[in-house]
């Protein structure tokens, strides 16, 4: 100590200035290096499928023979024709039906579940989270088998005199999605309503508030914004979706854009403006409904998640605790069981028949015996479950790169690389599918991609990317960025500050997003359809060919295997990964 | 006034119960101020809660000025928002979608009979006044401080003019000035406003500041009931004794009684007691002396003098803390105006002050109310 007290103020030949110096310089290099990289990666993926959309909406031989040249005659052609408003009128229909039965029913078994006595609790939660993992496809498949015209379901509403239920319509269609989208209002109904601190409708009561003033002037307005937020965002995952409307509505000549766009891209020849400008569409609405739901979304959150709430407090439902049993048991029903059931019963048949004891002496496993003896499908598992482990591992690796940027850096650029990562919310599938197949036939690129499996996964991967962000990236910020600087004094580089500090820290976030990312690859029908080849195959497109083909108990049996791997795969993850929270 | 008999809190039943509160009965003057002071889960804002309606009990009563608030046995409960009471939370419970104003004049928005709306806003404008906030009702609630927030949710529960205020923890999410500041104020306000108010807090220095009443609760149950002073000087138990920093306690034997005092051999030597109850000679004692019960030296003075050793010192300001070894326990010293600080190793001879120990009973079933207190202190109220 009295020596460093009387050194002089010179520099000392001790000190390793010049070496910090470079130190320094390297050490910031090195990440910049991986910025640069990380964004150019991420840009690719997002900026492909947009740029390609926007070019080809603007060409006007796109991908054509001879000559070509930027006009607005696609814009013109096809928000000017005569079918139109009657598709934008079918799209806006569907969805907003979706949207409000889905908010309200899943707004209200969240109150339900977060806030009152409700029994049964636990079958509520199953019933939310196990529809996450089945896919769209299989889940509209299993409805129209329930509600064919004399069918189980519709033989009990002619048994209680109401009216039976033809499904392919647009009543079926929102019916079905409707179903298939409550357990994600649900989950955000829930995460919304379990941070609202407590105290405040506490202190209504304290104030005299009675409880129904108490809901009316604190309650409602304080959800009304998070509510709202949330309905934006069903509202564009509902426009964005295809399974149900290509499944149920197509049959009924109730044309969603998506289908329309599927449709116009397998006719000869293809209009690749048309589709591009419809492609437009479904993007603006999008993006529109997004950046609302954000900024309603926004209002909320933060500001009512103040102090600490005190043991959690439910209302006593009294005699409705059996109305919202009833409730939840139906949803339950209708989400999970009759769905599932339905597609074991009809996995069995050789020919599909409506559950009957005469239809139980045709019970057999020949569907599964058939599975394991055609190589095409086979070979289309094996490509699916190559496929999902790829997009999982890839996304989850790029996700917890840049999370780590955006969160534990101050880079200038950090702000790009996080809305580039997140904008693939607003990229419907469709759009993805559609405009990576015109960049890949079209550019120039000296690998040729197209019908390859690798295209894909990078399909896959730019759709997963939000999702990843959304679980690793607010993991990243709860770890205190004390624990990195006290592994650097301890003498860390920052390699091993990330592989020996964040990287165990965050193992549970990442099980959750790898686990995510290989669902959502695992089920994903939409993009894929544009993309698959012979040799590219995948489950969904298989089981899609099927089913127009009408081996539908066939289908039946790939689902039951399906949604049987994607259970044990989440039970064997979350086993070897720690705990998860799906969808927070 | 409030009346609580017997108040029994059991979360769940079965084997995976938990008894939050247990047989807690207590009265509050009115205008008094009554704290429950204890450590964290010793079930005083689960009673808080209780008196508020914000829970119900599993057993006992309440009353507030007469009128049953609730009574388990019988099966009557007046719904919190029925209760004319005011209360403040521990994390405020500002509402973030309303003014200033808004806030404040919700309790008077939901009356009924209806207030009518000039005098909402005078009475508004009244309480904003109470607490210092007189010319921010405009503005959003969200825009404001933690200090702002906190006589916001005050000015919010005194504006209807409640019997009782309840107030949980309102200090602990502010910073030391700060809170220093909004105690003075708040007792200022409860004085002059002469409201019975309930006080939850796990601070003894707040709870010593502002109380006409200090109930000090452990486990669910009261282990003592008293005047600040009296809780500060006399604690009646050991509990109470080591919770209010009373920290050198030991064990020892009644070798001599006479008259008022008492004195008791430890194993480091004698200690004197005053004593109102009478002692039998030959009991075992717990015995408490604070950290300034002591005169220090540096000879020995001889005679009853205990020799220890200095492990480390800690400097206050107005005093020295020494952590002195004395066979195999360790006590805590306080010096005060001690220019030259003794350090670690240094031989010193302690002198206790005669009368200056306390007798203290470890935590036995129900309270020990003034009634029975046993220290000469006169009792100021009944």
């Amino acid at each position: 100590m009295a020596n460093a007290q009387q050194a002089p103020a010179a520099p000392s030949p001790l000190l390793p200035t010049p070496t910090y110096f470079t130190r320094l310089r390297q050490r910031l290099n090195e990440q910049n290096v991986i910025f640069v990289i990380i964004t150019v990666v991420i840009a690719y993926l997002v900026l492909v499928p947009v740029g390609t959309l926007v070019v080809a909406s603007l060409r006007s031989n796109f991908l054509g023979f001879g000559p070509s040249s930027w006009t607005l005659h696609n814009y013109s052609s096809t928000l000017g024709a005569s079918s139109f408003p009657s598709l934008i009128g079918t799209s806006l229909e569907y969805s907003a039906l979706v949207t409000l039965f889905a908010t309200v029913i899943g707004m209200a078994l969240a109150w339900l579940y977060v806030r009152t006595n409700t029994p049964a609790k636990w079958f509520a939660l199953l019933a939310s989270l196990v529809p996450l993992i089945i896919p769209g496809l299989i889940d509209a498949a299993a409805w129209v088998l329930m509600l064919s015209q004399n069918g189980p379901v519709n033989n009990v509403l002619h048994a209680v005199g109401l009216p039976r239920i033809q499904v392919y319509s647009m009543t079926g269609m929102v019916l079905v999605q409707t179903l298939h989208t409550i357990p994600l209002a649900f989950l955000m109904g829930m995460s919304m309503m379990g941070s609202m601190d407590r105290s405040l409708e506490e202190a209504a009561a304290a104030s005299g508030a009675a409880p129904h003033r108490t809901l009316r002037s604190i309650v409602f307005p304080l959800l009304r914004p998070g509510v709202l937020g949330a309905a934006l965002l069903i509202f564009v995952l509902t426009i964005s979706s295809f399974e149900v409307p290509q499944l149920i509505g197509v049959p009924a000549h109730e044309w969603v854009i998506t289908t329309e766009i599927y449709n116009a891209t397998s006719q000869y020849p293809v209009k690749y403006g048309t589709v591009a400008v419809l492609g437009m569409v479904v993007l603006v609405i999008a993006l529109l409904g997004l950046y609302l739901s954000r900024r309603l979304g926004g209002m909320t959150g933060r500001e009512t998640v103040t102090g600490k709430g005190f043991r959690p407090t439910t209302i006593d439902l009294g005699r409705w605790r059996w109305a919202s049993l009833v409730l939840v048991v139906l949803f339950g029903l209708a989400s999970l069981v009759l769905p599932v059931l339905a597609l074991i019963w009809s996995s069995l048949l050789p020919v599909y028949q409506n559950p009957s004891g005469a239809a139980l002496h045709e019970l057999t496993l020949s569907n599964y015996t058939a599975i394991f003896n055609t190589p095409t499908t086979l070979n289309a598992a094996e490509n699916t479950v190559i496929i999902s482990v790829l997009t999982g591992a890839i996304t989850t690796l790029i996700c917890v790169v840049a999370a780590y940027l955006l969160v534990k850096t101050k880079l200038r650029g950090r702000r790009v690389l996080e809305f580039l990562a997140t904008a693939p919310v607003a990229l419907p599938s469709v759009i993805i599918g559609v405009s990576l197949l015109y960049w890949y036939l079209a550019a120039p690129l000296p690998v040729h991609l197209y019908g390859s499996v690798t295209i894909l996964v990078i399909a896959f991967v730019t759709g997963a990317l939000p999702f990843g962000l959304r679980f690793i990236e607010p993991a990243f910020s709860q770890i205190s960025t004390e624990l990195e600087e006290a592994a650097a004094n301890s003498g860390a580089t920052r390699f091993q500050v990330f592989t020996r500090i964040y990287l165990p820290l965050l193992r549970p976030a990442l099980t959750a997003a790898f686990l995510y990312c290989f669902i959502i690859a695992f089920k994903e029908l939409t993009s894929a359809l544009f993309l698959y080849s012979a040799k590219s195959n995948v489950l969904a497109v298989s089981m899609y060919s099927m089913w127009l083909d009408g081996s539908y108990t066939t289908v039946c049996a790939i689902g039951v295997l399906m949604i049987a791997v994607l259970v044990i795969a989440v039970i064997l993850v979350r086993k070897l990964g720690g705990s998860i929270h799906m969808a927070r | 006034m409030i009346k609580v008999s017997a108040l029994q809190k059991t979360f769940g039943a079965g084997p995976g119960s938990f008894t939050a509160v247990s047989g807690v009965s207590f009265t509050a003057e009115p205008g008094s101020f009554v704290t429950l002071l204890g450590p964290s889960g010793c079930g005083k804002t689960t009673t808080l809660r209780l008196l508020a309606g914000l829970e119900r009990p599993t057993g006992g009563s309440i009353h507030i000025d007469g009128e049953c608030m609730v009574s388990a046995e019988a099966r009557s409960f007046v719904p919190t928002h029925r209760r004319p009471i005011g209360m403040v939370f521990q994390s405020y419970a500002i509402w973030p979608h309303m003014t200033v104003a808004g806030n404040v004049g919700f309790p008077l928005r939901v009356e009924r009979p209806r207030v009518p709306r000039a005098e909402i806003t005078r009475r508004v404008a009244e309480a904003l006044d109470i607490v210092g906030l007189g010319n921010l009702g405009n503005r959003m609630s969200t825009e404001l401080s933690g200090g702002q927030q906190q006589r916001v949710a005050l000015a919010r529960a005194l504006v209807r003019r409640p019997k009782v205020l309840l107030l949980d923890e309102p200090l602990s999410n502010l910073d030391a000035e700060l809170r220093e500041r909004m105690r003075d104020e708040i007792r200022e306000v409860q004085q002059r406003l002469g409201i019975t108010t309930v006080f939850v807090t796990h601070d003894q220095a707040e709870a010593l500041a502002l109380s006409d009443q200090v109930i000090v609760m452990e486990a669910g149950s009261i282990v003592e009931t008293g005047l600040p002073q009296e809780i500060y000087n006399f604690p009646r138990r050991t509990f109470t004794a080591k919770f209010l920093g009373v920290s050198n306690n030991f064990t020892g034997t009644v070798s001599e009684t006479d008259g008022g005092t008492a004195t008791i051999s430890t194993a480091h030597g004698p200690l004197t007691a005053r004593t109102a109850a009478p002692l039998e000679t030959g009991s075992e004692v717990r015995v408490a002396m604070r950290p300034d019960g002591f005169s220090i030296h540096r000879r020995d003075p001889g005679a009853d003098a205990w020799r220890g050793t200095v492990r480390f010192a800690t400097y206050h300001g107005d005093s020295w803390l020494y952590h002195v070894d004395i066979g195999d326990q360790s006590i805590k010293i306080r010096v005060i105006k001690e220019k030259i600080g003794l350090a670690r190793g240094d031989a010193i001879y302690l002198v206790p002050e005669p009368g200056a120990a306390i007798i203290t009973q470890d935590t036995g079933p129900g309270d020990v109310d003034g009634s029975n207190r046993t220290h000469p202190l006169e009792r100021k109220r009944t």
